[in-house]
């Protein structure tokens, strides 16, 4: 009788584990941290059906509190590709996170890898999210995610190239160069136009002072007082990782 | 009548005499006669005081036209008619030529009338510089001014170049000088999760005593004080006692701005350069500044000289531009014209240049 139990429970827990990876299999998005509700996941998960379906690709998202069997995320973000996400007809790419440890991996097979690189991509997909996630937004984040995703693929099957953020117009930094070169400019002209008059007023006598004269007969430093000023340093929220391998792509780090 | 000028002629052949610069020698160009400018200097003296004499009847005759009217007596001393003993022609010149040269005949004339009442030099610096040299300095200046305007150098005609003789006042002085200064040490270091400025502020006090030889302050109303003072500096090593024979050929100026209403200006040059000097001497600190001081004149000699200038005048465009060169060292200072379109457009190279430069230096900073 107890051996029939055992066989019993044996069953029922393979059962259960069989259910669990029929469901991480089916479902893109995989909330084991419980940060979404259901109609939250319920949107996710049909953003991300309909980006997959215009790309023929596959996404994941799984959220854990720590990641099993004390191996790193990205080699787990790399095995919940391979095993749930695997064989997207145009690549496959996952997100995972840890919400123990504040880990963040996105892990890319090697047909999505050449779509979003392991440098340009990734670094520039995680600033889409990475801030939602600090802050607390992690519906905002995942939608984010998979917005970038769709960009980057529109991108690169209209220009046959992956997207490198890097390349995109920024205004910031064009108002800035703009600021900096009209200064430039300006005081190069003005140093011009004063180099066409050397009429300048002597307002000293050193070249008349008798070098042997000078004598200097009181010398007196007193110390007043210390003042301290204090700065923090800028703590980065991203500690880059990656478990690329021959076979995935990706990168991860803190949020 | 005689003449109320004296003109500088060679006692061998009476052909008009000019001082060469860069010699202690004055050379007759006729007849290859060399002779020492003491010599000459003694040979015209008696012309000189008998000229004056002249001169002073002439004085008098002429205010009593200015008692017809036309002229103020400011006008009639401001302007004066002066005849040339070598070709008689009557030369007008202002209250304060001291030598000029006869614009008909070309001879060096010198004005002792003016000498009256007026100190005589203590000093002067012979002129090294020619004319050909003030036009050759001249031209240098011209290079590599990227905005001068590209008609400037072919429509622009030199007006007059002219050979002066400045007065200048020699200013030596021994001061007394005291300051304050704050003066701050700043030390940077990094914890593991701060970076920390320490500044420790210091109260430093200097004193001490130093002597300034010969600052020069032009004593002459009509020249720039700062054309006068960009000019500097002039080798004193060449100076030597006054002569009238040096300025012969050249025109001279007395002073108009007495030594007393000259000592300001070199007491201010005094005072900033003395605490300089005490300032240099506040080591071992990021930082310092003055916040109190004091400097005290113990003891002041004043020198009357005379400095070779070269006064170059031109026109461009019916505006007419001056520049000065130190007779002595050829140093050239003036201002030229400038072409604003060019001044734009090397503005705008450079902003073509420098834009995208920080545009992808900033892109990348911000990316990171």
């Amino acid at each position: 009788m107890k051996k029939f139990l055992r066989i019993l429970q044996g069953a029922c827990l393979a059962f259960l584990l069989i259910c669990q990876t029929a469901a991480l299999a089916a479902a893109p998005v995989v909330d084991q941290a419980k940060l979404l509700n259901s109609s939250q996941r319920e949107a996710l998960t049909a953003k991300i059906q309909q980006v997959e379906a215009a790309h023929k690709i596959k996404i994941g998202i799984c959220t854990m509190q720590a990641v099993p069997g004390g191996i790193s995320i990205g080699k787990y973000a790399n095995n919940i590709l391979d095993k749930n996400f695997a064989n997207g007809e145009n690549g496959s790419i996952v997100l995972v996170l840890a919400m123990g440890s504040r880990d963040w991996y996105i892990s890319t097979d090697n047909k999505m890898r050449a779509k979003i690189t392991d440098e340009a991509g990734i670094h520039g997909l995680k600033n889409l999210f990475l801030d939602d996630l600090s802050n607390g937004d992690y519906s905002d984040g995942f939608h984010h995610f998979v917005d970038g995703i769709d960009r980057y693929l529109s991108y690169y099957e209209k220009e046959g190239v992956p997207y490198d953020p890097g390349d995109e117009f920024d205004i910031w930094a064009a108002i800035i160069a703009a600021a900096v070169a009209a200064a430039s400019g300006f005081f190069f002209a003005y140093y011009l136009i004063c180099g066409m008059s050397n009429v300048t007023p002597a307002v000293e006598a050193s070249a008349y002072l008798k070098q042997d004269s000078v004598d200097i007969f009181q010398r007196q430093d007193r110390y007043l007082y210390t003042t301290v000023t204090r700065r923090q340093k800028s703590k980065s929220s991203d500690s880059s990782s990656s478990s690329s391998d021959s076979s995935h792509g990706g990168g991860g780090g803190k949020f | 009548m005689a003449s109320s000028s004296v003109a500088y002629k060679c006692p061998n052949c009476s052909a008009p005499l000019d001082f060469k610069p860069g010699t202690q020698k004055i050379t007759c160009e006729y007849c290859g006669t060399e002779l020492d400018a003491e010599a000459i200097e003694a040979l015209f003296q008696a012309k000189e005081a008998m000229a004056a004499e002249a001169a002073e009847r002439e004085d008098e005759k002429w205010d009593t036209a200015v008692a017809g009217g036309e002229w103020t007596a400011e006008e009639a001393e401001a302007f004066k008619s002066y005849t040339c003993e070598s070709c008689g022609a009557e030369i007008v010149a202002d209250g304060n030529t001291m030598a000029t040269e006869c614009c008909y005949c070309g001879h060096a004339v010198m004005l002792p009338s003016r000498f009256e009442g007026m100190l005589k030099p203590d000093y002067i610096i012979p002129f090294k510089k020619t004319k050909d040299d003030a036009k050759a300095a001249l031209k240098a200046f011209y290079e590599n001014k990227w905005l001068l305007p590209s008609l400037f150098k072919s429509q622009n005609r030199i007006e007059a170049i002219q050979a002066l003789y400045v007065p200048f006042w020699l200013f030596d002085s021994e001061v007394d000088a005291y300051a304050h200064f704050r003066a701050e040490k700043i030390h940077i270091y990094e914890t593991s999760d701060e970076e920390v400025t320490e500044t420790s502020h210091y109260e430093c006090l200097r004193s001490g005593s130093m002597a300034f030889s010969r600052i020069p302050v032009d004593g002459s109303e009509k020249m720039d004080d700062t054309y006068m003072e960009s000019i500097e500096p002039f080798d004193y090593s060449e100076m030597v006692p006054f002569s009238n024979a040096y300025m012969t050929g050249f025109l001279a100026d007395k002073y108009d701005v007495d030594a007393e209403a000259s000592v300001p200006r070199a007491d201010k040059r005094v005072q900033q350069s003395a605490i300089d000097v005490l300032s240099d001497t506040v080591e071992g600190y990021d930082s310092v500044h003055c916040t109190e001081s004091d400097v005290k004149k113990q003891a002041g000699v004043v020198a009357y000289c005379m400095a070779p200038v070269w006064i170059v005048t031109t026109r461009y465009q019916d505006k007419p531009y001056t520049f000065m060169m130190n007779g002595q060292s050829g140093k050239v200072v003036g201002s030229l014209p400038y072409d604003m379109k060019k001044a734009v457009a090397y503005g705008l190279a450079v902003f073509a240049v420098v834009l995208p430069i920080v545009y992808y230096a900033a892109k990348w900073l911000l990316a990171d």
